[in-house]
């Protein structure tokens, strides 16, 4: 996989892979011929079931989160880091929906990237949609350095590619399996840019029109490699200065935030198991 | 820091390494793998990975997983059990669970006497984990968290039992949570050898959540260091029970219910965890009497274990010496006869939990527990945790034997509160010699907030089942040769979880807003519109003409409202033959309504 795992947020509103329903448990296919296991042996979910709401989405986004929240739960982006973003499911014209009960609106959404923006937290942003009326949620973007792909155009519906018939269910969106196919050929060092990406699935293919917002992007997509969205790149600074561990000696104090740790043994003592039943007499 | 490949700022960075690791080097891993095949045909399988340590806080680990070790300190925990399970433990057909769990989410936690709030550490405690092992825990606030006195005692050694108080233990479980592969990725990568080898590389997730019953558990404690218990050692045990259901292989003679690691685990074993002080698999064969089976290869040694007087043999391997050849190894079970469902055994204590009750307003919550000893009376203790939504109705707890009510040995109930927390009911049930006791409570379903609901309203909403504590005989139960449970009064301390429920609120039909909305606004319509009209406008009449033109004519005219350059002579001809006597000509007059001024 191009990008670290943990640096992808995933959040799945159902659980299908574990479903008591799905014939093979732990697996997403990508296909009806079970070619790509997409769910694969080491995924890590951040948010999943009934978390999985409108305004822990806009939480993440903007970085208003409880304190306890953990890092892997939080959004550690910087001016730097270029986003990529995937929403799928069902939408309509102007917002996508989210379990069944609540739906998240174009303008919504607008304004959260303009507060990541606001505050720093992007770089570039990759916006992909794959729902019925997709367009419609990229168009009240108004923040730069935005560069959004929909699979279907403001009255138009994404359809599903194929039937899986012992899931009973159709397997994956038109668009998302060509997405999905393109990536798959790609290599860490591949040339290809974004204009190719963006001219995934044509009309003969995916029905639906393909649509793509790239005013906001500064650069052309043509000038754009796919992996400077779609792979991460470490930063390594190099330096000469020496940095002193010390002489190995456990009980040095070592400061770790306000609280100061001793590696200390456990005080000598006497200990003892206590007995599990409660005594009834 | 200097280039890595130059001189003497690489020598001394490695002495220094050096150093650190032999100041560090106390802690232990051992893992093994325990295979139980039962005479119905099911196999446990029981894996355990623990990491012994003297040190759990300070900057440097060297096989204790850091992410846990951090979490565990900073929280000031002095035992934390956690446990993902799917499925139920069908004790009566499998026997007793060597690790008790509650299916979905369950977490209980000791905290140190001088935790400057338990409260927030809990909170803190339970967003650290969710984190850490990619679950929901972060839902167990304090409407589904407890603090029982008598159940949930702790594990591990204590220096004071009496300043260990209820109010330092927090118990929580989340029946609904599900169990999948993003749960079992970080708790592979806290193993000092991750995935990459040793048993772990037998936890395949396709096959793992194939089966009827799986449980992924983390247990932190602190235990003896010594035989004299003056110094503490800490120990943190991951541990995955798995049971098999019974798969049936052709032969000429009769199906056999032959198994092998690739059949349970999808793969064999290529090696042992390079780090571990012992790397064990043990196969339980008190089955080996009824149903004699063969296994290839054959064991190294044969493990005796006698705990509380009933003796246990287990085949032993040593997974160095497995797999020193190189390959893999397929470690195989062969049966001599064809399989028969077999008998299972008739156990001391059964337990299950049903409701009673219909309609939407009450219901009635029944846990039965039958002892199926004829001479002598079971001791029994029962914790239940009810959500503060089913509204227990605490005069009408009872406890029954053949329809006569009985008094429990001890009782702590402590009433929930609305959006606060749970009802807790702690009893002590002596059950009489061969007979079944019910512990019964009546109850009422809260009508909810709208916005409480979740997504799926209608599904229902699931109430933890009691977990039933006692001493039995070692018989019946599923355990390790090295790692023996509690023995307490020469008997065996079990844990038992009953069933969990689903019960249905009572849920309103949510598109009523959406309704109410219509309707009005349709009656808004229908009837100010007109009334609005009738009181406001005047009714006048206007004459007009009495034919309708015909087809060509309408045409025509149609026509030369679209050419422009006949509006003007048509204009002319309009206002020439505009006349008040060709308007009186219509014999029908228009009535037209004009607006009163």
């Amino acid at each position: 996989m191009l990008i670290v795992v943990n640096h992808i947020i995933l959040m799945l509103a159902d659980d299908m892979a574990c479903n008591p329903r799905n014939p093979r448990p732990a697996t997403v296919f990508n296909n009806a011929n079970q070619h790509i296991n997409v769910y694969g042996s080491d995924v890590e979910v951040d948010y999943r079931g009934d978390e999985v709401t409108v305004e822990r989405l806009v939480r993440l986004l903007t970085g208003r989160l409880e304190p306890s929240t953990p890092p892997t739960k939080r959004l550690l982006t910087d001016d730097r880091s270029n986003v990529l973003i995937y929403m799928t499911g069902h939408g309509g014209d102007g917002f996508l929906k989210f379990q069944d009960a609540e739906e998240i609106t174009s303008t919504e959404l607008a304004d959260a990237f303009e507060q990541m923006w606001q505050q720093r937290r992007y770089n570039n942003i990759f916006f992909m949609i794959d729902t019925c009326q997709a367009a419609s949620m990229y168009e009240k973007f108004y923040s730069p350095n935005i560069l959004a792909v929909a699979s279907s155009q403001v009255g138009e519906d994404s359809l599903s590619h194929h039937l899986d018939s012992s899931l009973g269910v159709y397997v994956i969106d038109k668009y998302t399996y060509h997405a999905l196919d393109f990536m798959e050929k790609l290599r860490k060092d591949s040339k290809k840019s974004m204009a190719d990406f963006l001219r995934v699935c044509p009309r003969h293919q995916c029905v639906s029109t393909v649509g793509v917002r790239s005013d906001l992007f500064p650069r052309n997509p043509a000038d754009v490699r796919v992996t400077e969205f779609f792979g991460s790149v470490r930063h390594v600074e190099r330096t000469d200065r020496l940095v002193d561990l010390g002489d190995g000696d456990t009980e040095t104090p070592v400061t770790v935030g306000t609280r100061v740790e001793t590696a200390a043994p456990a005080p000598a003592g006497s200990y003892r198991y206590v007995a599990q039943f409660p005594v009834m007499s | 820091m200097a280039a890595p490949c130059g001189g003497s700022g690489f020598r001394r960075w490695l002495v220094l390494l050096f150093l650190f690791a032999n100041s560090l080097c106390s802690d232990q891993f051992n893992e093994s793998l325990l295979i139980k095949p039962l005479t119905s045909g099911h196999v446990i399988s029981k894996f355990d990975f623990v990491i012994g340590t003297d040190n759990i806080s300070g900057a440097h680990f060297h096989l204790v997983p850091r992410h846990l070790a951090e979490v565990i300190s900073h929280h000031h925990v002095l035992e934390l059990h956690l446990s993902l399970t799917q499925g139920f433990w069908r004790h009566d057909i499998w026997g007793y669970p060597a690790r008790q769990a509650g299916t979905g989410a369950q977490l209980w936690v000791w905290f140190d006497p001088d935790t400057p709030s338990v409260d927030e550490s809990w909170s803190s405690l339970v967003n650290a984990l969710s984190g850490l092992f990619c679950a929901s825990l972060n839902f167990m606030d304090r409407t589904v968290t407890t603090s029982p006195e008598f159940a949930f005692r702790p594990a591990g050694v204590v220096s004071d039992p009496s300043e260990l108080e209820s109010r330092l233990l927090r118990v929580a479980s989340l029946p609904r949570e599900a169990t999948c592969t993003e749960n079992l990725t970080p708790w592979q990568k806290l193993l000092p050898c991750g995935a990459a080898s040793g048993l772990s590389t037998l936890l395949n997730p396709t096959h793992l959540y194939s089966t009827s019953y799986h449980s992924l558990s983390v247990d932190f404690r602190p235990v003896c260091a010594d035989t004299s218990c003056s110094r503490l050692r800490y120990e943190i045990t991951q541990s995955v029970t798995l049971v098999h259901e019974p798969v049936t292989t052709p032969r000429r003679d009769g199906p056999r219910q032959d198994w092998s690691m690739k059949s349970l685990f999808g793969r064999g074993l290529y090696d042992a965890c390079a780090v571990a002080e012992r790397s064990d698999i043990f196969v339980d064969t008190a089955a080996n009497g009824s149903y004699p089976f063969v296994l290839s290869p054959a064991p190294h040694s044969e493990v005796t274990s006698i705990v509380a007087g009933h003796t246990a043999t287990y085949a032993a391997y040593s997974v160095t010496n497995l797999t020193s050849g190189g390959g893999g190894v397929n470690l195989r079970a062969a049966y001599s006869r064809p399989h028969r469902h077999g008998w299972t055994p008739s156990l001391p204590l059964t337990v299950t939990q049903y409701q009673t009750g219909s309609g939407q307003y009450s219901v009635g919550l029944s846990l039965q527990l039958r002892n199926a000893d004829r001479l002598s009376p079971l001791d029994v203790s029962v914790l239940q945790v009810v959500p503060w939504y089913i509204r227990l109705y605490l005069h009408t707890l009872q406890v029954t034997v053949d329809g006569q009510v009985i008094k429990p040995v001890y009782q702590r109930l402590v009433p929930g509160r609305d959006r606060q927390r749970p009802y807790t009911l702690e009893l002590g049930v002596r059950i009489p010699a061969g007979r079944v006791a019910t512990v019964s409570v009546q109850a009422e379903r809260a009508f909810l907030k709208w916005h409480e609901y979740p997504p799926d309203a209608n599904h229902g909403f699931y109430l933890p089942g009691a977990v039933v504590s006692a001493l039995l005989p070692a018989q019946n139960c599923t355990r390790h040769p090295i790692r023996s449970p509690p023995v307490e009064g020469g008997r065996v301390f079990v844990r038992l979880s009953a069933e969990n429920q689903l019960v249905t609120l009572p849920t309103p039909d949510f598109s009523m807003p959406y309704n109410v909305i219509c309707l009005v606004c349709t009656v808004v319509a229908l009837a100010f519109g007109p009334l609005h009209n009738i009181c406001t406008k005047r009714l006048l009449l206007v004459p007009v003409s009495e034919e309708k033109p015909g087809i060509a004519a309408r045409i025509k005219s149609n026509l030369g409202r679209l050419m422009w350059w006949r509006r003007a002579a048509d204009q002319s001809d309009t206002a020439s033959s505009q006349s008040p006597a060709e308007a009186s000509q219509s014999s029908a007059a228009k009535v037209k309504s004009t607006k009163a001024d």
